[in-house]
């Protein structure tokens, strides 16, 4: 600005080609900021990455300039230029060391937490919240796991693999592709027949954030029998798959019928048989759904409504694909765990989970234990 | 000499912020789209004519991010070479930045700016994503150096890199449009000599890497740009979209299956459109088991 008030009348070659220069400077940060002002909604930080270099020109100026306007004398302007170098170091140094303990952190929660609002320039709303998310990092490993060590790939492995951890099975499919071919091609056998470290032999463990989870172990087997109403109520089938004994796959993608609106939105009951194995011990069964609006999931077990252990709830951003193109919005995941112990006995025990929630159900399934 | 000590300190710190522990980012659905598009283009499965969605609008970019994207998935198919593709990327506008700075406003300056813009937080986080906006910083910086030195310099050749840049920036993410803005002003403002057949080319060069979007939009009745000028979707957009939100064959064949085992219910009305392989609006439920 100086540079552009102090030099304006002047009109050497130079000086004019200063002069121009301040001028750019000034347009490219202002330009954009102008035009993006206009915008009503979040204007996140990044729509900011054709101004970025422009204001660090700027500080590299403005930190260039002061010792001749400060001092007369080389000495000062020498010591004044050193003492502002040293500033420009210890901020970049603190920066430096700021972002290598951020990394640090994630590597030692095993999760990303990610607050959205605070990521908006401006002062509008923020649709997002906050997202936690599994880094790709610790994600591929549980994936490269489950593949590579318990022989789950491809199709099979979203038959046999449940959790909400690691999200709706379109956020694993090209891991669980890219490792199964890679696999392959290395000419080892991946066999995917090989059952999953079940009831018998409790292998399987992994860390994430920061504690051991298991693999869901199919101890029970969750079977939905063939369509019937029920209170108005449908959505019921046989969620095995001929030849997977120990699936405990409900993963459906189903949508909510507007068929019995309540107060608290619709319902969708399904019902079905949690096959308890003798001295099973505790039985822990947790309901994970993804769904374009929250949902809540309750369990009834003998006609009894069982209160939930434990229930988490996240925001996660969707884009999956359409027919019409690719679908984004805000989903919402949650997961909520029952505890069966004293409530089942050894065999066959009817139980019904009924979704509660406005909209569209996008992921449905029920597993054994907890990931989140 | 002592400035490309420094300048080579400078880089690497950009490194370390950028390449530790690379593999801590998100990966969220719409990187997995991209890494699965690119990988697509790298494998020679796919050649899509339209780049990733435009947020809250009903239309896409350019599709040139994604074939940008393919370099590193025709090497390797991990992920994690996207992001390294990307970190790269921030550390090449590193370089171009100090080349610029260094050029225009002197040597000391050009440090300076390197070392705030290697450790910018902001700018370290996109770098370590699958997006099109990590690809930006580079072709940003390109893009004023080819503007100074039109402005300045009086280089009228550079207006051909101006708009070729202009047409790449605009694929990767809207907001550069205000580029477009900020050389307009300039040439109105400085009113710099312009060769006719340097703007020609310039020009033809914009239409070149826009040809396939270019070509989509002719097919389609310029879909996009009316899009883009639609009011934005509500934050639950893709509720009452036309088809189920996940993969849409896999919905169809399942219900399908389930038409064909329920027909005796009489108001189940058939839940697709088979022949299309699209579901239709109503809202069924629309089983499917992977």
């Amino acid at each position: 600005m100086s540079r552009l008030l102090t030099r304006w009348r002047r009109g050497t070659v130079d000086e004019v080609a200063q002069r121009r220069q301040a001028v750019l400077l000034l347009l490219w940060v202002s330009v954009p900021i102008l035009m993006l002002g206009t915008k009503k909604t979040a204007i996140w930080w990044y729509y900011l990455d054709s101004v970025y270099p422009s204001p660090f020109i700027l500080a590299g100026i403005a930190l260039t300039s002061l010792p001749p306007l400060i001092f007369r004398g080389a000495p000062g302007q020498k010591r004044l230029a050193l003492a502002l170098a040293c500033l420009a170091a210890a901020i970049v140094a603190s920066q430096v060391y700021f972002q290598v303990h951020l990394q640090r952190q994630v590597a030692e929660r095993g999760e990303l937490v990610v607050l959205v609002p605070r990521l908006s320039v401006n002062a509008a709303g923020s649709p997002f919240g906050t997202l936690i998310t599994l880094p790709l990092g610790y994600r591929r490993e549980i994936v490269r796991t489950l593949v590579r060590e318990f022989g789950v790939k491809d199709e099979a492995f979203f038959r046999n693999v449940h959790g909400a951890v690691l999200g709706l099975a379109e956020e694993n499919r090209y891991l669980v592709d890219y490792l199964s071919t890679r696999r392959d091609g290395r000419g080892e056998r991946a066999d995917s027949r090989r059952p999953l470290p079940g009831c018998q032999s409790g292998q399987g463990q992994f860390r994430a954030r920061g504690e051991p989870v298991k693999a869901d172990r199919p101890v029970c087997h969750i079977r939905v029998p063939p369509p019937r109403r029920l209170r108005g109520l449908e959505l019921q089938r046989d969620a095995r798959k001929p030849g997977s004994r120990r699936a405990v796959d409900t993963a459906q993608r189903a949508r909510v019928r507007p068929r019995s609106r309540g107060p608290e939105g619709e319902r969708l009951f399904c019902r079905g048989t949690v096959h308890v194995p003798p001295q099973a011990g505790d039985v822990k069964v947790a309901v994970s759904l993804v769904g374009w609006a929250p949902f809540e999931a309750r369990l009834h077990i003998d006609g009894r409504l069982l209160s939930p252990v434990a229930r988490e709830g996240r925001q996660d951003p969707l884009m999956l694909k359409a027919a019409s193109g690719w679908s984004m919005g805000i989903g919402w995941a949650s997961e909520t765990v029952f505890d069966l112990t004293g409530s089942v006995q050894p065999g066959e025990n009817v139980v019904a989970i009924e979704l509660i929630g406005a909209g569209r159900l996008i992921s449905f399934d029920v597993y054994e234990g907890r990931s989140w | 000499m002592r400035d490309k000590l420094a300048l080579a300190a400078i880089l690497a710190l950009a490194a370390i912020v950028r390449f530790y522990r690379v593999d801590l980012t998100w990966f969220f659905l719409d990187q997995v789209r991209d890494v699965s598009v690119a990988a697509n283009i790298a494998a020679g499965a796919s050649f899509p004519l339209l780049g990733p969605r435009i947020g809250w609008t009903e239309a896409y970019l350019g599709p040139l991010y994604f074939y940008v994207l393919a370099i590193p998935f025709s090497i390797s198919r991990d992920p994690v070479a996207g992001i390294v593709f990307v970190a790269a990327f921030h550390l090449a506008a590193l370089l171009a930045l100090y080349r610029f700075a260094r050029e225009f406003f002197g040597p000391g300056v050009a440090l300076y700016a390197s070392a705030f813009f290697a450790v910018f937080p902001l700018t370290a986080f996109s770098s370590r994503l699958v997006w099109h906006a990590g690809l930006l910083p580079p072709l940003v910086v390109l893009y004023m150096h080819a503007l100074y030195r039109l402005i300045i310099r009086g280089q009228s050749t550079a207006v051909v890199a101006l708009f070729a840049l202009l047409a790449v920036l605009t694929q990767l993410h809207l907001a550069s449009i205000a580029l477009g803005g900020v050389a307009l002003v300039a040439v109105v403002v400085f009113r710099p000599t312009l060769r006719i057949v340097h703007v020609l080319v310039g020009m033809a060069l914009f239409l070149v890497l826009y040809l396939p979007y270019v070509a989509y939009e002719i097919a389609h009745g310029f879909e996009n740009v009316r899009g883009c000028s639609a009011s934005p979707r509500p934050s639950r957009a893709g509720m009452d979209s036309e088809a189920s939100p996940a993969c849409p064959r896999t919905c169809c064949s399942c219900s399908c299956r389930r038409s064909a085992d329920s027909s005796s219910r009489a108001s189940g009305p058939a839940p697709f459109s088979a022949d299309s392989g699209s579901c239709t609006r109503r809202k069924l439920s629309c089983l499917s088991l992977d």
